[in-house]
């Protein structure tokens, strides 16, 4: 059924992603492809691999973003990495606008997940979702999306420490917290609450589980902007060309 | 958004095949066109309600090429509590009932439909769920929160004019075909001409000169946080390198960039073959009123015309709507 269930129990399990420790190396999506295209919504389209062009569905991208500050004397830009993926949302619409129900929302931990044997492929629920979180698998007429590593987190087959997302698992930095957002007391919980963790787009009305920290402002170093030049002998037609010859450098 | 052929021509054709359905019952409540008594294959009655179910046909069926796994399709019918989509299909199905029945009284008069009163029911019933499935068509779109362009009460508008727009286009060239013109219904096609006009011109502004209230910094909650600019705004925000160096699904779905090169010259065309068009050559019909011949050929020429008119139209409600996730993709407002 397609109507956002009464929750069952108060968790809501979900991600925190630390904006101010990632580094955008990538790792998390890769290691998520390469898990879910073995796991829950296996196999995931790669078409054209090699090729000029290549296609293929992923759960989880990089995102690179530049805050900047007309009012900085220093003209420092700071660099954002920016992960995304399903923010597994309390009123999740991409569950509400399904209408077969193959799009749903757990009752017992509030992850949204596709049950793909009901999909018709209408592809409404990539539509409402205001994040892009959901990509159409044209190779299997279906649409696919993070499950928040469902068969890692409940599976007994793995070592306790590895019950989580592999998102989570892999990060090189732990830029990424995986846990119970329902719960106040819990550690990501904690972490949100300390770090004024936030939700995207919030007037969407959707109430995203996934919480992001901010990037703390960057502190100006005193490092100068430009390298001095240090001396030695460059010979002198070089010296007069840095000297006279007008320069295409701006300030 | 991304104009996909086989969702356009389901939204136009059964639109215009539910509003040739609406219109058909509202003109006979009036008396301006009767229902045909007896059996006669080559009537202009059964002749109107087998375009309009063709159109409708023929516009459910398409929709269904746009679909992933279409044998799956029946699937469809179960979540009407929640689903507009799903809404829209139950309602076509009643339609078909409705309208169906409504369609043997009015192409043959049987016996049985000879009671005043039950004809009044059905035609009212048959009235109100074509309007309410062309309803059902719209808030797919209307419900979309993330796209602004749909988002709001002209959609819903829209499709309900357009709709009958292109029903009584269809319904007057019929009648012209038949030699049964009726002025009522040639200067109908004129008011919603004008009417369409307007709405269309009102709608553009509306795009124009409005905006989601979601931006890069909300989608990103970057530069809203930390120190601020000197005139005590946030800081900017831009894309500095997109996720991944190749195209893929939601660029292609969502990102859909063509629309805005061509905005100005597509919108002069709608205007002037959904609208100008068939007001002029309806207005010449009637300001002629001699040949049937020439009245003929003004009145296909104008239901030719409005009917590409309509595509671009379409074509242009896709192509122009911004969906908030391209704000990860480098767009400031959406």
């Amino acid at each position: 059924m397609t109507s956002i269930p009464p929750p069952s129990s108060t968790k809501k399990l979900g991600l925190v992603i630390d904006l101010d420790i990632c580094v955008g190396c990538h790792a998390c999506a890769v290691n998520c492809n390469e898990w879910n295209t073995g796991g829950h919504s296996a196999p995931l389209t790669d078409k054209n691999p090699y090729g000029k062009d290549p296609i293929g569905v992923w759960f989880n991208r990089i995102h690179s973003f530049e805050i900047s500050y007309d009012n900085d004397d220093n003209n420092q830009g700071q660099t954002v990495h920016f992960p995304k993926s399903c923010l597994h949302c309390e009123d999740a619409p991409c569950v509400t606008v399904c209408p077969t129900g193959a799009s749903y929302k757990r009752a017992e931990d509030g992850i949204v997940l596709i049950n793909a044997d009901r999909c018709i492929g209408c592809k409404l629920c990539s539509w409402a979702c205001p994040y892009g979180a959901r990509e159409f698998d044209d190779d299997a007429g279906v649409m696919k999306k993070c499950t928040l590593c469902i068969d890692r987190i409940y599976n007994e087959n793995l070592p306790q420490a590895e019950r989580k997302p592999v998102c989570v698992s892999t990060c090189p930095a732990n830029a990424r917290h995986f846990g119970d957002l329902g719960d106040v007391n819990s550690d990501i919980s904690k972490l949100v609450a300390k770090r004024d963790g936030y939700a995207l787009m919030p007037e969407q009305g959707c109430k995203p589980v996934n919480r992001y920290l901010p990037p703390r402002a960057m502190k100006y170093t005193g490092a100068p902007k430009k390298l001095k030049h240090m001396g030695g002998d460059i010979g002198l037609i070089s010296r007069m060309i840095n000297k006279f010859m007008p320069t295409s450098e701006s300030k | 958004m991304h104009p996909a052929k086989s969702v356009i021509f389901f939204t136009t054709a059964s639109g215009a095949g539910y509003g040739l359905i609406a219109i058909i019952i509202i003109a006979n409540l009036f008396g301006v066109i009767a229902a045909n008594i007896g059996f006669a294959i080559f009537s202009y009655q059964l002749l109107s309600f087998i375009t309009a179910f063709g159109l409708i046909t023929a516009g459910l069926l398409s929709s269904t090429f746009h679909l992933g796994q279409p044998k799956r399709a029946l699937m469809s019918f179960s979540q009407w509590r929640t689903s507009w989509l799903s809404r829209e299909a139950v309602m076509a199905v009643i339609t078909y009932i409705t309208a169906g029945v409504y369609g043997v009284y009015f192409c043959f008069s049987p016996d049985i439909l000879s009671s005043k009163s039950v004809v009044m029911l059905i035609a009212i019933a048959a009235l109100l769920s074509c309007v309410t499935t062309i309803y059902c068509t719209s808030m797919i779109y209307a419900s979309l929160k993330p796209i602004h362009a749909w988002s709001n009460k002209f959609t819903p508008i829209g499709y309900l004019i357009f709709g009958l727009m292109g029903g009584v286009i269809i319904l007057a060239t019929i009648l012209h075909i038949y030699d049964k013109a009726n002025i009522m219904l040639d200067i109908t096609v004129i008011v919603f001409s004008i009417i369409g006009l307007i709405f269309k011109l009102r709608y553009w502004s509306f795009i124009d000169h409005s905006k989601s209230i979601s931006t890069i910094h909300s989608a990103t909650g970057l530069g809203i946080f930390g120190k601020k600019n000197k005139d005590g705004k946030i800081a900017k925000v831009i894309m500095l390198e997109p996720p991944h160096s190749q195209n893929k699904y939601l660029l292609n779905e969502m990102g859909f960039k063509i629309a805005r090169k061509h905005a100005k010259s597509l919108r002069l065309l709608t205007v002037i073959l959904t609208f100008i068009a068939p007001t002029i050559l309806f207005a010449l019909v009637i300001i002629i009123n001699q040949n049937i011949l020439i009245a003929q050929i003004m009145t296909i020429n104008a239901l030719f015309l409005a009917a590409i008119g309509i595509f671009c139209e379409r074509w242009l409600f896709f192509a122009e709507a911004k969906h908030t996730v391209t704000l990860y993709y480098g767009s400031h407002n959406v």
